[in-house]
């Protein structure tokens, strides 16, 4: 009986007690996350199921599901994921490319003026977006333009750029990629600085050209580093929202009116809040998805470069 | 007949196609912003003229009019500032208050438990603000916060909690644990050697990561624009003041975009070497 006692407290000894000083000191943040991104969430999800309106209360009812099937049913709707998708490919492709080009050449080519190169290219990216949108509509103003006026001195013909469907698309996508390309830049930049030279040495050694160095050596080294940095961006452009709204307005005839927009239009323009709030779940959900893989790399570390 | 290019030619002729290319990607970046800065300080004749003019006599007349509110904006910029300031830094102390406290525990005593609740703080960084942005504006009219200072500072605060909190994070698990066991057997308590030994080895991370939030926060505009009216308003906002009836005040608007972008372009010149690093949460140093 008496051995019987001691066993038991001994396994309770030997088990650790309960650490809440992480949880404890994380309480403030918890907190305010609570309030300000959980609790507006399920939040959603009671408006979602509802014809919401605040400017109609009476007309307010329970639909169900009726939000999102009217979604998929919804010529806009479709419209914007389709140009969404479009917008995120090209934009995150072209950014890509010219980064990627960009950080090579830098690197191995004029390592002496690199110092200044990076300097210059920091500035976009944390420009305000909505200073940065305004600048470029500036440029892209169909009377008194730069580019236009550009366009004259070579002799082509003056674009209202801003006036048609696909030239407004083309614009947003060069004011996205003029922000985010030098992220790309920067961050393969940082990565070619930290490879370790022995294997490209070694693969010159045995006759790799330069081609055959960066196709096979280089760009697998760099592949943890391109795969972070390709789902930052496409996380980002699929939060655009700063730049259509000075830029184009979503205009012409919503030819540029991006996801994120079209929540905001349904919302805060015709106030169809329920039907924002299902735009609104089923974006979040999409995103999760991405996001959860972006959080995966970055625990693991994989990615890290110094 | 060969091919006349060799491989030794274009090594050659390389460097300087790479420095033409290169000089124009960075004229392409940086230009923009040149001509937001010096459309600004062109009369209004100037401004309009094709081709333009480089070399101008630059006045401060759009300034003048954007400080006095006899512009189109509806409001003085000063107050707009003064606005954007207590928001940015307000929301700033706030998120790195609770993100410090919060990354200082997960650091320091690991469980089972904080693995998971770091990775729950960090996925709400990918959040989208815009699915938010209705829930939040209801609570905030329900609690009469719409145009106040708080309807601002709570929700930025939320949105950069789980950048310092992952940040600082990694900056205290720079910090061996042995220099704070030192210090409290030579009898400090773990409060005191948190702010003696941990807190001044970090605080160049802290400030980094401050500088990151700030700019966050500054930049900020859909929140501001949905959850403030007057009061409250932040400069950013006033932006679309400039787009009347009668067109653009190119002026007055650039004018103004150059005075928001003033404070985060020094900023960017001064932390430039820890800007990819937050960007990148950390993976890019």
């Amino acid at each position: 009986m008496a051995t019987a006692t001691i066993e038991v407290r001994s396994t309770r000894v030997s088990r650790p007690p309960v650490e809440w000083r992480p949880l404890l000191l994380s309480l403030p943040a918890i907190a305010i996350l609570l309030i300000m991104v959980v609790y507006p969430t399920i939040f959603s999800v009671w408006t979602a199921v509802h014809q919401y309106n605040p400017m109609l209360p009476e007309m307010d009812r329970f639909v169900g599901l009726g939000n999102f099937e009217h979604a998929f049913q919804d010529r806009i709707f479709l419209d914007t994921v389709w140009r969404t998708a479009v917008f995120v490919v090209v934009a995150v492709t072209v950014e890509f490319v010219l980064g990627f080009g960009l950080a090579i050449t830098v690197f191995y080519l004029i390592p002496r003026g690199s110092s200044l190169v990076r300097l210059a290219l920091t500035m976009p990216m944390i420009m305000p977006p909505i200073a940065i949108g305004l600048v470029w509509r500036w440029l892209f103003d169909g009377q008194f333009g730069l580019i236009n006026y550009a366009m004259k001195l070579m002799g082509l013909p003056p674009q209202i750029w801003l006036g048609n469907t696909t030239t407004a698309m083309g614009a947003v996508i060069l004011v996205e990629v003029w922000q985010w390309m030098p992220f790309v830049f920067l961050c393969l930049y940082a990565g070619l600085a930290s490879l370790a030279s022995e294997p490209i040495q070694a693969a010159r050694v045995d006759g790799a050209g330069p081609l055959q160095l960066l196709w096979y050596i280089v760009f697998p080294m760099l592949k943890p580093i391109i795969l972070v940095v390709l789902l930052f961006r496409i996380i980002d452009c699929m939060r655009v929202f700063d730049i259509v709204f000075v830029l184009t307005e979503g205009g012409p005839s919503n030819g540029t009116v991006l996801y994120p927009f079209l929540i905001y239009m349904q919302g805060f323009r015709y106030f169809n809040v329920g039907y924002a709030a299902a735009l609104s779940w089923l974006l979040v959900v999409f995103m999760s998805i991405l996001a959860g893989l972006l959080i995966r790399m970055l625990q693991k570390g994989s990615a890290r470069v110094a | 007949m060969k091919l006349a290019i060799s491989y030794g030619q274009i090594r050659r002729v390389a460097p300087t196609v790479a420095y033409v290319v290169v000089l124009a990607f960075v004229v392409f970046e940086v230009f923009p912003i040149f001509w937001m800065i010096s459309t600004s300080f062109k009369s209004r004749w100037d401004a309009f003229r094709l081709p333009p003019v480089w070399l101008f006599k630059p006045t401060l007349e759009h300034y003048f009019t954007i400080l006095s509110g006899k512009g189109w904006a509806t409001t003085p910029v000063l107050p707009l500032l003064i606005n954007s300031v207590i928001v940015s830094s307000g929301s700033s102390l706030l998120a790195l208050l609770c993100g410090s406290l919060s990354a200082y525990g997960l650091s320091r005593f690991a469980t089972r438990y904080s693995k998971h609740l770091a990775m729950w703080i960090l996925s709400t960084r990918m959040f989208p603000p815009v699915a938010v942005a209705i829930p939040v504006f209801l609570m905030m009219s329900n609690l009469g916060l719409i145009d106040t200072y708080w309807a601002l500072i709570i929700p930025y605060s939320a949105f950069n909690i789980s950048f310092v909190v992952w940040m600082m994070r990694s900056f205290f698990d720079q910090i061996p644990v042995e220099l704070e066991e030192a210090a409290m057997i030579d009898g400090c308590s773990r409060i005191q050697a948190f702010f003696r030994i941990v807190l001044p080895l970090t605080l160049p991370g802290l400030v980094a990561t401050g500088v990151f939030v700030l700019i966050f926060s500054w930049n900020e505009f859909l929140f501001a624009l949905i959850l403030t009216r007057t009061a409250a308003k932040t400069a950013p906002v006033a932006v679309a003041d400039f787009v009347t009836l009668y067109g653009i005040q190119w002026g007055q608007l650039t004018a103004h975009a150059t005075l928001i972008s003033a404070p985060i372009i020094i900023l960017g010149l001064l932390f430039q070497r820890y800007i990819v690093k937050g960007l990148t949460l950390g993976a890019v140093q």
